[in-house]
C-alpha cells in the first residue's frame, strides 16, 4: 500500500501517529522550507482496510511562523502541542476553535523539537535552538524547568520510553546528553559524532540503548552505559541524517530520513540497511511507524507530500 | 550511569577531538574557510541589524495603527504597509548588504552541493530556490518572499560575480560544480555545508525578519559564539551556570576540565545570554496571564504587543469568526479618578468647564458631573468621547455603556460604542450597538421592518444586515437632508469590510456637514491611509489638528504618513510634538490630582501611546541616520536633546 497526500504551499517537518487513534496523523509544516512565512499543522485520517490509501484532511490550523515539529498529547486523545520558527509553542485542541488553546512563548529561537512524557505522560520537552531544553506542563503558564548545558543548538530532547524523569538530548554541539528532571545537569554526556546530532531516538525494547544521526551521515547505536563507543554505526545515507525512529514494534528495526532526499529502514542489530524509500524528490525530514497498524509508515518532506505506506520489509 | 573514570576517559577523548578534528577535513577547513570570507566581504552586518529588527518591530505595530482614529481599527494589511515602508526606507544600503548577504549564502551552499551525482538534486525545487537566493532574482523582505525587478549584482563580491560568470538559471549546474570539485576532497564535505548553511540561512533570515522575537544582546552573542566555533575553538560543554553546578558535584578532574573550558570567552557570553532570557521570561509572565484570560473570550487591550501578535494570527480566521463578546468585567465598572477637585464645583457649571477646558478638565470634570449624578447620559457620552480621545479605549466604552443605560435614545453614545468595540475587536457588540442606534432613533426605528436578514449569525451576515439597516436610513434621507450620523455609521461598517472608497465617500459626505468634528477628520484620514491615498490622508490630518492641536492620535497618524512618504524629518517633528503634549497633559493631571495618585495610566492611555511614540521616533533617526539620537529613545527619552535640531 502506498498512498500520497499534499500539503500544498507547505514543506513537511514532522510527521506523527496519534497515540490514541491508528488513523489519525499530525504533521508539521512549515511555507517557503522553513526559511520565511508561516506554518501550518495538518491532521490527516488515513484509512485502512478496503479504504487503504485515502488519506483525508481532518483540519489543519495555520501558524504565523514555520511549525517545526509536533507531538500528541498521551491524556488527552484530542490534543498535540507544537514547535514553531519563532520560539513559541502551542497547544492544539482538534475538537476546538481555530486558535491554540494554549501558547508558551520563552525560548528565544526556534524550537526544534518537542515530545511528550512517555511513562507519567503529565509534561513535555522542548528542545531549541537558544542552546536549551525545556519542560512543560500543559496546565502552568510557564516552563515547569530549564536544562542549560550545551553549548550549541538542542536539536531534540526525547524522554526514555522506560523512566518517568529521564530523556536524552542531541545538538549541534556534537554530543548526546543524558538527563535526569531531577538535577538541572546532565547525567551524562556522550561525544556522539564528529559533526552536529540532528536527531536521537531511544529503543522501545532495551532500557538503555539510543540511536543517533548526525551531519556526519552516519547512524549510530549507544548503550547510554558505555558512553566511549558505540555499539554500532550504519553507513548509507550520502547526506546528513535528519530523523531516525526506531521501531514501537521491534527492537532491531529502525527508520531514518535524511538530505539525500531517502528514507531508509536498518537492522540495528546486524546493522544491514535493509531498505530505501527513494519516492520523495526534496529532503525528507519526518518519519513515524503507526504504533496500530504495524507495517505502516508515514514520512513527509520538503516536496509537500506527505507518504502513508507497507515498506516491503514489513510486508 | 556515570563514574570519575569514565569522567576521564571522556576527557581524553574530548582533548582528542580537539586536536585531531574528527570529522571531514574538509568541515573543519571550511569552517576557517568561511570565517575568513566573512571577515573580508563584510560579514553579515550584526551591529545594524539588531537596531533594525526593533524598529521593524515597532514599525509593524504601527502598521496596524496606521488607520487608527481616536478610536482605533486596526489595520488590516499591516504587510502592505511595512513592504511599502521598507520599499521606501532610506537606508538602501543596509538593505542591499542584507539581501546581498543572503544571496552570497544560498550561493555557497550551492557550490557545496554536487548536483551532478544525483539526478534528484538536479530537479529539486528547493536546490532551484537557493538559486533564485544566489541570482537575486527573489528575496526576503520582512515576513514575505519578493520577486526582485533589478536582481542586484554586488561589486567586489566575488561568490556573485562568479556565478553571474556561470550559466544562470538554466538548470545547467554540472558546469560550475566541475570547477569547484577541486576544492572538494569528498562529498563528504557537501554535506557539512549544505546542512550548516542551511541553518546559517535560517539563523540569518531570522535574524532579521521583524517578527522575531529575541533579544538584540541574544542575538549578537549567538553569532559570537557561533563564529568562535567556527575558528576552531572548541566550545565548553556549558555555560557558567552549568559549571557552577558541575563544580559542586564532581572532584578534582572535573575541576580542571571546567577551569580549562571556563576561560573561554563563550561561556561568560552563554551566561549572559541565559540571564537576558531570563529577563524576557519575567516580562512575558504578564503577557501570559492576559493571553490565558483571553482564552475565556475577553476583550485585551490592544497596546499589548504580544496580543497583538496573535491577534493576526487570529484575524485572519476572522472571516467567519465573530471575535470576541465584551464581557471584560472592566467594561461594567468605571474607575473615577481620586482626588478629583470637580467634586467640589458647581455642578451647573460642570458641562461648561468640561466643554471649555483641555482634554484632562474635561474628564475630570465629566467624572464629577457623573458621580454626582449618575443619571447623567449626556455627561456619561461625552466621558466616554473624551476617553477615546485619550487612548484609553476600556474606560470610553465603560462610559458609554452608562450612558446608554442612563438613557437608550443617547443615540450617538451607540455610535461611539460601536467605534470602540470595532477596536477591541469586538464585532458582534459592535454590530449590535450599531442595531440599537438605529432601534432607538426616532428617525430610522422603521427601517428594521424592511430590511431583510436580522436572524443571521455569522459575520458576514450581520454585517450585511447592519449595513443593510444604515443603507436603508440613508435612503430616508437623501440628498440635502443627509444624515451625517448614518453616514459616519456607513464609514465605520465600509471600514470594517474593507471598502475603503465607500467609507471614504461616507465620511466626506459627513464632513461636509461637520467640518469642525476633528475626531471625524481624523477617522476620514485613516480611512484615506489605509487606501493608500497617504497625501491626502496628510491633508485631513492637518485639518484635525488645526481644530484641536492637541490631539494627540491626529499627530501620531500624520507622523506615520510622513514616513510612509519618506518624509522622515517631518514625522520626527510630529513625534516629538506628540510627545512634548503628552508631557504637558501628565503634568497638568498630576497637579491636579496630586501626584501620589497621578501614576502611570493603567489602561495604557496616553502613557501607552508613548511607548509607541517612542519607537516610532527611534526608527525616524536611524532613516536619518542619527544612531546617537535613535540611541537616546531608547535611553533617557529626554526631549530637550532633540530641540536643537528639531521644531517642536
Amino acid at each position: 500500500m502506498f498512498a500520497k497526500h499534499r500539503t500544498t504551499g507547505y514543506n513537511g517537518y514532522a510527521v506523527q501517529w496519534s497515540p490514541f487513534f491508528e488513523h489519525k496523523l499530525a504533521v508539521a509544516t512549515a511555507s517557503n522550507f522553513g526559511l520565511v512565512g508561516n506554518g501550518r499543522l495538518h491532521i490527516l485520517n488515513v484509512g485502512a482496510g478496503p479504504a487503504g490509501g485515502v488519506i483525508n484532511t481532518e483540519r489543519v490550523f495555520d501558524t504565523q511562523d514555520g511549525l517545526f515539529d509536533v507531538c500528541w498529547s498521551e491524556v488527552n486523545e484530542n490534543q498535540l502541542v507544537t514547535a514553531s520558527g519563532d520560539g513559541s509553542i502551542k497547544l492544539w485542541d482538534t475538537t476546538l476553535a481555530d486558535f491554540p488553546i494554549q501558547n508558551w512563548h520563552e525560548h528565544q529561537r526556534e524550537v526544534f523539537s518537542v515530545n511528550w512524557n512517555l511513562v507519567r505522560k503529565d509534561s513535555f520537552l522542548s528542545a531549541s535552538w537558544d542552546n536549551t531544553i525545556k519542560l512543560w506542563s500543559q496546565n502552568s503558564p510557564q516552563s515547569l524547568q530549564t536544562f542549560k548545558g550545551h553549548s550549541h543548538c538542542v536539536y531534540a530532547a526525547m524522554w526514555s520510553p522506560h523512566s518517568p524523569s529521564l530523556f536524552a538530548s542531541c545538538s549541534g554541539d556534537h554530543t548526546v546528553k543524558l538527563w535526569d528532571t531531577n538535577s538541572p545537569a546532565p547525567v551524562q554526556t556522550i561525544l556522539a559524532h564528529g559533526n552536529e546530532v540532528l536527531t536521537l531516538d531511544w529503543n522501545k525494547y532495551q532500557d538503555h540503548t539510543v540511536v543517533t544521526g548526525s551531519v556526519d551521515h552516519t547512524i549510530k547505536v549507544w548503550d547510554m552505559r558505555r558512553p566511549d563507543r558505540e555499539l554500532n554505526c550504519l553507513r548509507g545515507h550520502e547526506y546528513a541524517v535528519r530523523k531516525v525512529k526506531c521501531s514501537p514494534h521491534s527492537g532491531s528495526l529502525v527508520a531514518s530520513t535524511s538530505y539525500d532526499m531517502t528514507m531508509r529502514m536498518w537492522d540495528i542489530t546486524t546493522g544491514d540497511m535493509i531498505e530505501i524509500h527513494d519516492a520523495h524528490t526534496e529532503f525528507v525530514l519526518g518519519v513515524d511507524f503507526n504504533l496500530y497498524r504495524d507495517r505502516e509508515i508515514a514520512t513527509c518532506a520538503w516536496d509537500e507530500s506527505v507518504h502513508v505506506f507497507t515498506p516491503r520489509c514489513l510486508m | 550511569l556515570h563514574n570519575d573514570a569514565q569522567f576521564q576517559e571522556f576527557e581524553n577523548v574530548f582533548r582528542n577531538a580537539q586536536q585531531q578534528q574528527q570529522g571531514p577535513q574538509h568541515g573543519a577547513g571550511w569552517h576557517a574557510e568561511f570565517a575568513a570570507f566573512e571577515q573580508q566581504h563584510g560579514g553579515l552586518n550584526h551591529t545594524l541589524q539588531p537596531e533594525q529588527i526593533e524598529a521593524f518591530e515597532r514599525a509593524f505595530e504601527d502598521a496596524k495603527k496606521v488607520s487608527e482614529w481616536e478610536s482605533e481599527f486596526k489595520t488590516e494589511n499591516p504587510q502592505g504597509w511595512a513592504e511599502e515602508f521598507a520599499a521606501q526606507e532610506s537606508n538602501p544600503v543596509a538593505d542591499l548588504e542584507n539581501k546581498e548577504a543572503l544571496a552570497k549564502t544560498a550561493g555557497l551552499l550551492l557550490e557545496s552541493v554536487d548536483p551532478n551525482s544525483n539526478e534528484k538534486f538536479k530537479n529539486s525545487s528547493f536546490m532551484n530556490f537557493m538559486r533564485r537566493l544566489r541570482d537575486q532574482e527573489v528575496a526576503i523582505e520582512g515576513n514575505k518572499l519578493v520577486e526582485q525587478t533589478t536582481p542586484v549584482a554586488a561589486s567586489g563580491d566575488w561568490a556573485a560575480s562568479f556565478n553571474q560568470q556561470q550559466d544562470k538559471g538554466k538548470g545547467r549546474a554540472g558546469d560550475w560544480s566541475s570547477e569547484f570539485e577541486s576544492q572538494q576532497k569528498q562529498q563528504d564535505g557537501g554535506s557539512t555545508w549544505s546542512t550548516e548553511f542551511e541553518k546559517r540561512i535560517e539563523q540569518h533570515i531570522k535574524n532579521r525578519e521583524p517578527g522575531g522575537m529575541w533579544s538584540s544582546e541574544f542575538a549578537k552573542q549567538q553569532e559570537g559564539s557561533w563564529a568562535e566555533e567556527f575558528n576552531g575553538v572548541t566550545q565548553a560543554i556549558g555555560g557558567g551556570d552549568w559549571a557552577q553546578q558541575f563544580n559542586n558535584a564532581r572532584q578534582e578532574t572535573a575541576q580542571d576540565w571546567v577551569q580549562e573550558f571556563n576561560t573561554s570567552n563563550a561561556a561568560e557570553e552563554l551566561e549572559q545570554a541565559f540571564q537576558q532570557q531570563h529577563l524576557q521570561n519575567d516580562q512575558n509572565e504578564s503577557w501570559v496571564d492576559a493571553y490565558r484570560k483571553n482564552i475565556a473570550h475577553l476583550a485585551q487591550d490592544p497596546s499589548d504587543k504580544e496580543w497583538d501578535a496573535l491577534q493576526k494570527d487570529w484575524e485572519k480566521h476572522e472571516a467567519s469568526g465573530l471575535g470576541y463578546r465584551a464581557t471584560d468585567p472592566r467594561y461594567q465598572q468605571y474607575a473615577f479618578e481620586q482626588n478629583n477637585p470637580y467634586m467640589v464645583a458647581d455642578p451647573a457649571k460642570l458641562m461648561d468647564l468640561a466643554a471649555r477646558g483641555n482634554l484632562t478638565e474635561s474628564i475630570l470634570a465629566l467624572e464629577a458631573a457623573v458621580q454626582k449624578d449618575p443619571t447623567d447620559a449626556a455627561a456619561w457620552h461625552q466621558l466616554g468621547l473624551r476617553q477615546q480621545e485619550n487612548e484609553r479605549e476600556t474606560m470610553a466604552i465603560a462610559a458609554l455603556l452608562k450612558a446608554v443605560e442612563a438613557n437608550p435614545k443617547e443615540l450617538n453614545a451607540w455610535l461611539a460604542l460601536a467605534v470602540s468595540y470595532t477596536n477591541e475587536n469586538c464585532r458582534v457588540d459592535a454590530y449590535d450597538s450599531l442595531q440599537s442606534w438605529v432601534e432607538n432613533s426616532d428617525l430610522y426605528s422603521g427601517v428594521t421592518k424592511s430590511v431583510q436578514g436580522g436572524q443571521g449569525r455569522s459575520a458576514q451576515e450581520r454585517h450585511e444586515y447592519v449595513t443593510g439597516l444604515f443603507l436603508e436610513a440613508a435612503r430616508t434621507n437623501p440628498g440635502e437632508n443627509l444624515d451625517p450620523d448614518v453616514q459616519i455609521a456607513l464609514g465605520v461598517l465600509f471600514n470594517v469590510s474593507e471598502e475603503y472608497e465607500k467609507a471614504v465617500d461616507c465620511f466626506r459626505a459627513a464632513l461636509n456637514l461637520r467640518p469642525d468634528d476633528y475626531m471625524l477628520w481624523n477617522k476620514y484620514g485613516a480611512t484615506l491611509a489605509n487606501s493608500h491615498n497617504t497625501s491626502a490622508a496628510i491633508e485631513a490630518y492637518f485639518n484635525a489638528l488645526n481644530i484641536n492641536p492637541s490631539y494627540i492620535r491626529a499627530r501620531y497618524n500624520l507622523a506615520i504618513a510622513c514616513i510612509n512618504l519618506g518624509q522622515h524629518r517631518e514625522a520626527a517633528e510630529h513625534l516629538l510634538s506628540a510627545l512634548s503634549l503628552q508631557n504637558a497633559g501628565d503634568a497638568a493631571r498630576g497637579l491636579m490630582v496630586g501626584s501620589s495618585t497621578a501614576g502611570p495610566q493603567p489602561d495604557g492611555g496616553i502613557g501607552g501611546m508613548s511607548q509607541n511614540v517612542w519607537e516610532t521616533l527611534k526608527m525616524a533617526m536611524y532613516m536619518l541616520g542619527r544612531s546617537d539620537l535613535a540611541q537616546r529613545c531608547e535611553t533617557s527619552r529626554d526631549l530637550d536633546a532633540f530641540r536643537d535640531e528639531f521644531d517642536f
